[in-house]
């Protein structure tokens, strides 16, 4: 479903992926995006990394993701790709406590660096691993419910509720970007409007040929 | 005898730093009317971050104890000493090597079979090794054991492997088998071979041996910091210069060269350690007074003195050590994950990868420097609470990045961009307004994501080529965005398969990651600059207090007050948190 005309798309959102490491974000990424990673070289100059396409109420909706994962302590940095994310992903490992214990610490870098309207989405990874579990979903969804999150237990392993956490999140933009309460002209808003209208995007940072696209083929380097 | 050629391929040099920059006087001059409103909650982020330079130290000696009474070297060497004496196999020695490899490999049934003792050849696993066939093993191949490219490690008379596999084996074998067992093997296997040849050919083996020996000490010495590597390698030199008296000049230089590696890094070490408890110090002699622009009169100047920084840093990293950071990472989440299993299973389950302890710390070290001066260019702008001051300063640090983009340091042109974007300072609307944006919106740029960092990584290789075709001459510097470094190092570990699909090693992950590393950022440990270091400026850069994020926040509020709801309740969170 996901990548026929890579043209034909309305919006593109920008997404991060935050969370301690090796809580499975690039697992999640990588279980979402097919495999679209250069798995030997990653510097390759030009891929693509972590985009799809994904349709929400009928509308072709780009998604571009960010990932983390082995930048966390260069703290600067990972703070400065929150800017400009419409949607942020903060994962957590439900068989290690102390990575939704650090949650705290990871939601205010995301309220805080972020636009208001941001859809921060809890993710609890390695559902798979039930019997090693040390939070509970309640707990969790506790914690969602009183600081206003999307959450859901996924598990980058068998792929359960992966897709539905990419695409929720995405609904919800959507949804801000309908009712109003997301301003697509604001600065950092992290949503990008039809090509067509905007063949290049005003501050320049998204291509929009859909080039690099090469799936899983061998590269060169 | 000629003397073995010194290894070609990247054997970069680490350590050039002059002495220990450090001055244990001349930092940080303190005023006496220090006294400000962060005081109290102000810290210093590398100080907290770099006690794991001290603990880890000591965890260390502790585990190495007690390696030594399960696992002791002393049987290992043994072994190797009679092996090269000529006695013949002890059953005993290769249940104990199995007994280990067994624990640095996962438990896959086709490995298994990779554990039996060696042969001086398997001809069905690796493709004879002749004069002709000196190129690099095919990397599709799907069957690879760690035996069999332990095989191709192995020298003859003929045969020796070339830098591009030494290498990728070297850095990346870890990933498989502890470097201490490979060494073992490795001369296990090459002296094995003495057996069978004239004292000639044994002349020639062991000249080849030596090369691949001296390509190690050379280009990841860092090894022999630990015991079992550093006793075996003595060992190893004695009873070669016993079998031919005219090694013994190699052996010589190598452990000389090697010793004189090993003691740079504790040098290095106890400066930065110095450096820390400096830090921590004028912790309380706040000063907030003191001024970048009065110790360090131009943008360029600081732009320079912070290279010096860098590369300092920099060559000290060790070519294993980002691969090494995340192997331990992961293996301390696997440890704990482990134990978890044992606690709710009751049973004992072996299959977890044995690593080599992380004995170095300087890929750390270098994190924490670009952390350091991330904070440091945002607690310099906010400290002042007149606007003008902080206006000529953000001034100040955007030409100092675009002066670090002029150098290729590419690394701290981020870091300052880095604390520029941090929150207190990018919410000073009333500043920014008056700064001119122009070199500031160019410079944004490079922190573009898009298409995998294109824009950063086009001018990253072109300075790269640039560097290269000119051997890297004094003033030739690159120094890359580590943060990326470690992403795409990072990325390979962790999405490159360990095997094949058929069960074998997966040797191109091996290459890969020796390729990232080495040509992306090992290689730029080669530049070297010619103007001229100032040590005071460089102190007070690496030592003068910076304000913890909250601290950060609290003096931004002061200089522009908290406008929206949202910032009126994080400065309310802030006031009660810290009272």
């Amino acid at each position: 479903m996901a990548n026929q005309g890579p043209y034909n798309y309305s919006y593109i959102f920008k997404y991060i992926i935050i969370g301690d490491m090796g809580v499975g974000k690039s697992c999640l990424l990588h279980q979402f995006t097919e495999k679209k990673f250069m798995a030997d070289c990653p510097h390759t100059i030009g891929v693509e990394f972590g985009t799809r396409i994904i349709e929400v109420n009928g509308q072709k909706i780009k998604l571009q993701i960010w990932d983390t994962a082995g930048q966390e302590r260069f703290r600067a940095v990972t703070r400065s790709y929150y800017r400009g994310a419409a949607g942020a992903l903060m994962v957590y490992d439900i068989t290690r406590r102390a990575t939704y214990n650090h949650l705290s610490g990871w939601l205010t870098d995301a309220r805080s660096l972020t636009n208001p309207n941001t859809v921060i989405f809890l993710i609890g990874n390695k559902g798979d691993l039930d019997g090693q579990r040390e939070v509970t979903y309640d707990e969790a969804k506790r914690f969602a419910d009183e600081n206003d999150l999307l959450f859901l237990e996924t598990s980058a392993k068998t792929g359960d509720h992966v897709e539905d956490a990419f695409i929720e999140t995405a609904r919800k933009i959507y949804q801000n970007i309908q009712d109003g309460s997301l301003d697509l002209n604001a600065a950092e808003s992290g949503v990008q409007p039809k090509p067509s209208a905007n063949p290049r995007s005003a501050n320049g940072t998204v291509g929009l040929d859909g080039t690099g696209q090469s799936g899983d083929s061998k590269c060169q380097c | 005898m000629n003397s073995v050629p010194s290894s070609a391929g990247l054997s970069a040099v680490r350590c050039t730093d002059e002495t220990p920059i450090y001055r244990a006087n001349r930092s940080c001059r303190v005023t006496s009317n220090s006294t400000n409103n962060y005081q109290h909650y102000s810290h210093i982020p590398s100080t907290l971050e770099n006690t794991h330079l001290s603990q880890k130290q000591y965890s260390y000696t502790v585990n190495q104890r007690r390696g030594h009474a399960n696992n002791p070297r002393q049987h290992i060497n043994v072994e190797t000493t009679s092996r090269l004496y000529g006695k013949s196999f002890s059953t005993a020695y290769y249940d104990r090597v199995r007994a280990q490899v067994y624990l640095n490999t996962p438990m896959h049934s086709q490995l298994k079979s990779a554990f039996l003792p060696p042969k001086p050849s398997t001809p069905q696993e690796t493709p004879p090794k002749t004069s002709s066939d000196n190129e690099d093993p095919p990397l599709d191949y799907p069957n690879y054991t760690i035996d069999s490219l332990i095989q191709r490690l192995v020298p003859t008379d003929t045969y020796k492997p070339k830098v591009t596999f030494i290498n990728p084996m070297l850095m990346c074998s870890r990933l498989h088998i502890r470097p201490s067992i490979l060494l073992n093997k490795l001369a296990c296997l090459s002296i094995n071979s003495l057996r069978e040849s004239t004292h000639d050919q044994g002349v020639r083996i062991m000249t080849n041996f030596l090369e691949i020996l001296s390509h190690w000490t050379e280009t990841f010495p860092y090894d022999f910091r630990n015991d079992e590597m550093i006793s075996q390698l003595e060992e190893l030199l004695r009873k070669l210069n016993s079998y031919e008296p005219s090694f013994r000049s190699i052996t010589k230089r190598i452990d000389k060269q090697l010793r004189s590696e090993l003691s740079k890094l504790d040098d290095y070490e106890d400066y930065i350690r110095q450096l820390n408890k400096m830090s921590s110090k004028s912790l309380n002699q706040m000063t907030l007074n003191t001024n970048i622009i009065d110790q360090c009169s131009t943008p360029i100047l600081f732009a320079e003195q912070v290279t010096h920084i860098e590369l300092s840093r920099l060559k000290a990293i060790g070519a294993e050590e980002i691969l090494q950071y995340f192997i331990t990472k992961s293996a301390n989440e696997d440890a704990r994950a482990e134990t978890k299993e044992i606690k709710a299973s009751g049973q004992l389950k072996s299959s977890q990868v044995a690593h080599d302890i992380k004995l170095t710390f300087n890929f750390e070290t270098y994190i924490q420097w670009f952390n350091r001066l991330t904070f440091f260019v945002a607690t310099e702008i906010v400290k002042h609470t007149q606007r003008r001051l902080r206006i000529q300063l953000i001034t100040y640090f955007i030409d100092a990045a675009y002066h670090c983009l002029l150098l290729n340091n590419f690394n701290s042109m981020f870091a300052i961009l880095g604390g520029l974007n941090m929150q207190p300072v990018k919410r000073l609307t009333r500043t920014w307004a008056k700064v001119s944006l122009e070199k500031f919106t160019q410079l944004e740029q490079f922190k573009n994501v898009s298409k995998n960092f294109t824009y950063y990584r086009t001018q990253l290789k072109r300075a790269m080529e640039n560097a290269r075709t000119r051997q890297w001459q004094v003033d030739r510097i690159v120094i890359p965005f580590t943060s990326l470094v470690s992403q795409d190092v990072y990325f390979i570990k962790t999405r490159s398969k360990n095997y094949t699909t058929e069960g074998g090693i997966n040797l191109q992950k091996y290459y890969s990651i020796s390729k990232c590393v080495l040509e992306e950022f090992i290689q730029c440990q080669q530049s070297n600059c010619s103007f001229q270091r100032n040590d005071q400026i460089i102190n007070f850069i690496i030592t003068s207090p910076t304000f913890s994020e909250d601290a950060l926040m609290l003096a931004s509020f002061e200089c522009e007050p908290a406008t929206t709801a949202y910032e009126m309740k994080t400065l309310a969170e802030l006031q009660s948190k810290n009272q």
